[in-house]
């Protein structure tokens, strides 16, 4: 799929200026950039939550999901994990609970958790329902957009294996928002750097992390905090 | 709300409300015969043995009547509240369904309807449907509906900007499973909570319509009717009036208790139950000489809370001059309450207890309070995660700045402007004395945490504690924050301790390293031996976990399974033991925080 000038207006203030970004079949593109640069409004306007000029071709708009940054506010905390999986499929009721089951060994959840409510699963876990949830519409792109920031260390590795292993095995597509640009290099096949509503930078991610063309790129690197490197 | 609060009020509003649903079943089975029995001898009588509250112009009991009414008056009164809270909360969700066009004009009649006078809609109403109960009903039912209306408007507009309303959208679930499946079910208990508070006063209007004579007509009677029959005679025979008054007033009372303290206990978070507090407290051993040298020294801290929950759990902690130490550990470890305890700073009802809390040379908890104070004042320094906390938004940056040197150096105002400026400009903030004089919300993010590290080095710091300063920030401004950070700490020698979830910053920054798991310290190293040299299988989880610019990524990363226990269940062992690969038996002993190197310790039985 690719997406043709993008561009989102709130006022006079343009939050996403003339984007053009491919994500090709079975990959991850990585989207950095910091905060008021443009990335969250970017996903938000490919999902159809926001309005957008431009064009985005070659998905159907309905079969782009979204997985948002704290898994606590977007669980219905009402509904038990089941429930909240079980709401975006389109199958026949006797159906609905096998494909629940088979979404929840996918994000490697126990099927046991379906009759939990989300607070009583840890915050790694809500994140796998909140994955296992858009997964069940079969999307064409799933946006993860911050999946990991509200996420202790600890777990922050499970969720970002997950993702890995989803492109491994059922070839998702999707695009990789986060202001870490560690965790952006470790996930992503492509890394792209958006710096005041604008691509500044776009490549492999070999390519960008080892040997980056724009300025803003390089001091983004240069800021990454390093275990002992004082 | 599943316990409801043992106050006065709420005993109360719970005992009248439930002798209201006694008296409405029972009442008219008891009573109602003598309620009806007319009796020409005993007409328009006042007080006395056979009547206690007299009888009518027909001769019946009047005590009789009102008890038997109060079935009628809260029947009917259940009826309007109903009514209104239906076509309310319908009104109230559709503009959230309906298309924008639609939506509007609906939210524009509810803005009409909430501006018109409630007793008023009611009459107009009341006149309209017909004189009688029916009417009355109809009319109070409007004059609900409108309350109703808003309140489900403004919280279903709260809920229906949540996350989770926006992913329902995306997968496609229509709007209205939306508004039935996630909106009206997060929204029910404000609404139950005004329902019982509306029923309260629906029963009170229509008392006060029946008063009027618009409402129920004889032969029926509600307890308004019989004050309207009363009211006539209060000068002759006042029983007659004040008894139906006395049951209307209670009843409206006990509703309005009951949803009060409903409210309340809906507003209450409920705090965990857990087992009798003080179970972790700490001995106090052997404390040995205060070290004369450090700024800060801290022997067994405990902070506990009600309910047997203990965030910090016998923390010990000591910091030199020029020395900055690291605090890390994740959310719900106790690092942010270490900084708050050793600040003085833990909100009620947290208590804090330590054999020892040392700053500067004395202990703060030894000090009178106005010594403490200015100690404090001046010698410590605080940094927070969001400086728009620290800020007041409505005074000038230098004024804040400058309040420091006035109230704690006794400096003039002028002079303390002028260190304001100094120190705006000493932190690298660019046209300091313009600057002094914006706003906080002027400042970009960067420069309002410049500010308030600028805010610390007006006294003379010998301590800053940053809890998270950085974790707001963008990582180019979080560099330059780091960077300052330790500029001020080189020049001022003063002891810093830094707490973050980041165990990269801490790497960056400190020289000693501090690891907080469930409250207590697991392993305290230097720094340089963080990336490959940590001892604890915890940290070197966390080390291992973290990905930093050159993890091999054809390898998953590592992770730690479970999770941490929260501060009401932490064990009486090794609190990482069932999330360990190297856990043994042995592990169910609490294991001592013990030397391992060089300035390394690490409470652990299996660490080699």
């Amino acid at each position: 799929m690719i997406i043709k000038n993008l561009t989102v207006r709130f006022g006079a203030f343009t939050a996403v200026d003339d984007v053009t970004l491919e994500i090709p079949d079975g990959a991850i593109v990585g989207l950095v950039g910091e905060s008021g640069s443009g990335k969250s409004t970017l996903a938000r306007a490919v999902s159809g939550l926001v309005p957008y000029t431009g064009a985005v071709e070659g998905v159907d708009p309905s079969r782009v999901q979204m997985v948002f940054q704290d898994p606590l506010t977007s669980l219905d905390p009402r509904m038990t994990v089941g429930a909240s999986v079980a709401e975006g499929l389109r199958l026949p009721r006797a159906a609905r609970q096998a494909e629940v089951e088979r979404l929840l060994t996918l994000v490697s959840l126990p099927v046991s958790l379906a009759e939990r409510y989300p607070r009583e699963l840890s915050g790694g876990q809500r994140q796998r329902v909140a994955i296992a949830r858009a997964l069940g519409v079969r999307p064409a792109l799933l946006i993860a957009d911050e999946i990991t920031s509200a996420l202790d260390v600890s777990v922050q590795g499970a969720v970002l294996n997950l993702i890995r292993s989803l492109r491994e095995e059922i070839g998702l597509s999707m695009l990789f928002i986060s202001h870490n640009l560690a965790v952006v290099r470790y996930v992503s096949d492509v890394v792209a750097v958006m710096h005041r509503g604008r691509l500044v930078e776009m490549g492999p991610t070999e390519e960008v992390v080892g040997a980056p063309a724009d300025d803003y790129t390089r001091s983004l690197l240069e800021a990454v905090p390093r275990l002992g490197r004082s | 709300m599943r316990h409801l609060p043992r106050t006065p009020a709420g005993i109360a509003g719970t005992l009248l409300v439930a002798l209201m649903v006694i008296l409405a079943i029972a009442g008219p089975l008891i009573w109602g015969a003598e309620a009806e029995r007319i009796d020409s001898a005993a007409i328009l009588q006042g007080t006395s043995a056979a009547h206690p509250l007299g009888t009518d112009n027909l001769g019946r009991d009047i005590l009789a009547r009102v008890l038997v009414a109060g079935r009628l008056s809260l029947a009917l009164a259940m009826i309007a509240t109903l009514i209104g809270a239906t076509a309310g909360v319908i009104l109230g969700a559709l503009p959230s369904v309906l298309p924008r066009r639609a939506a509007r004009l609906v939210t524009g009649t509810v803005n009409a309807l909430v501006a018109f006078p409630g007793l008023l809609l009611a009459m107009f109403t009341a006149v309209i449907a017909g004189l009688g109960a029916r009417g009355a009903v109809l009319g109070i039912g409007a004059a609900v509906a409108p309350g109703f209306a808003r309140l489900t408007q403004t919280l279903a507009a709260s809920v229906a900007g949540a996350d989770y309303v926006a992913v329902a959208r995306m997968l496609g679930v229509s709007r209205w499973r939306v508004m039935t499946r996630h909106v009206l079910p997060n929204i029910a208990e404000p609404l139950i909570l005004h329902l019982t508070q509306a029923l309260g006063g629906a029963l009170l209007a229509l008392a006060g319509m029946s008063f009027l004579g618009l409402g129920v007509q004889p032969p029926s009677f509600d307890w308004g009717r019989l004050l309207f029959d009363g009211f006539a005679r209060i000068y002759a025979t006042p029983a007659v009036a004040l008894g139906p008054a006395a049951a209307i007033a209670l009843a409206g009372i006990g509703f309005n208790l009951l949803g009060d303290v409903l409210a309340r206990a809906a507003s209450r978070r409920a705090t965990p139950a857990g087992a009798a507090a003080g179970r972790a407290v700490p001995e106090a051993g052997e404390l040995g000489e205060p070290d004369p040298d450090a700024v800060l020294e801290v022997r067994d801290l405990t902070v506990t809370f009600p309910g047997g929950v203990t965030p910090v759990r016998g923390l010990s902690l000591t910091i030199a001059p020029g020395e900055i130490v690291g605090l890390v550990g994740e959310s719900g470890s106790g690092k942010s309450l270490t900084a708050s305890a050793i600040g003085g700073l833990v909100p009620y009802p947290g208590e804090v207890s330590a054999g020892r809390l040392r700053l500067c040379g004395a202990d703060v908890r030894e000090l009178p309070e106005a010594e403490c104070r200015r100690l404090l004042g001046t010698s410590l320094a605080m940094v927070f995660q969001d400086p728009m906390a620290a800020l007041n938004p409505a005074l000038k940056v230098g004024g804040q700045l400058a309040e420091v040197a006035t109230v704690h150096q006794g400096a003039s105002r002028a002079d303390a402007f002028a260190r304001a400026v100094d120190r705006l400009e000493h932190v690298r903030i660019p046209e300091p004395a313009t600057r002094a004089r914006q706003h906080p919300h002027e400042l970009s993010g960067g420069m309002r945490q410049r500010a308030v590290i600028a805010m610390g080095l007006m006294g003379a710091p010998r301590l800053i504690i940053a809890d998270e300063p950085t974790t707001a920030l963008d990582v180019t401004v979080q560099r330059e924050i780091l960077r300052l950070l330790r500029e001020v700490t080189d020049e001022t020698g003063a002891a810093t301790l830094f707490i973050s979830h980041d165990i990269a910053v801490i790497g960056e920054l400190c020289h000693r390293v501090v690891v907080m798991y469930a409250g207590r310290v697991v392993e305290e190293l230097p720094v340089e031996e963080l990336a490959s040299g940590a001892a604890h299988p915890y940290t070197r989880a966390l080390v291992a976990s973290l990905p930093d610019m050159e993890t091999d990524r054809s390898l998953p990363l590592a992770s730690i399974p479970g999770r941490q226990p929260s501060p009401a269940e932490v064990p009486d062992g090794c609190a990482f033991a069932d999330r360990c690969e190297l856990a043994s038996a042995k592990c169910a002993e609490l294991p001592p925080l013990i030397p391992y190197r060089a300035g390394h310790r690490v409470a652990c039985w299996e660490a080699k």
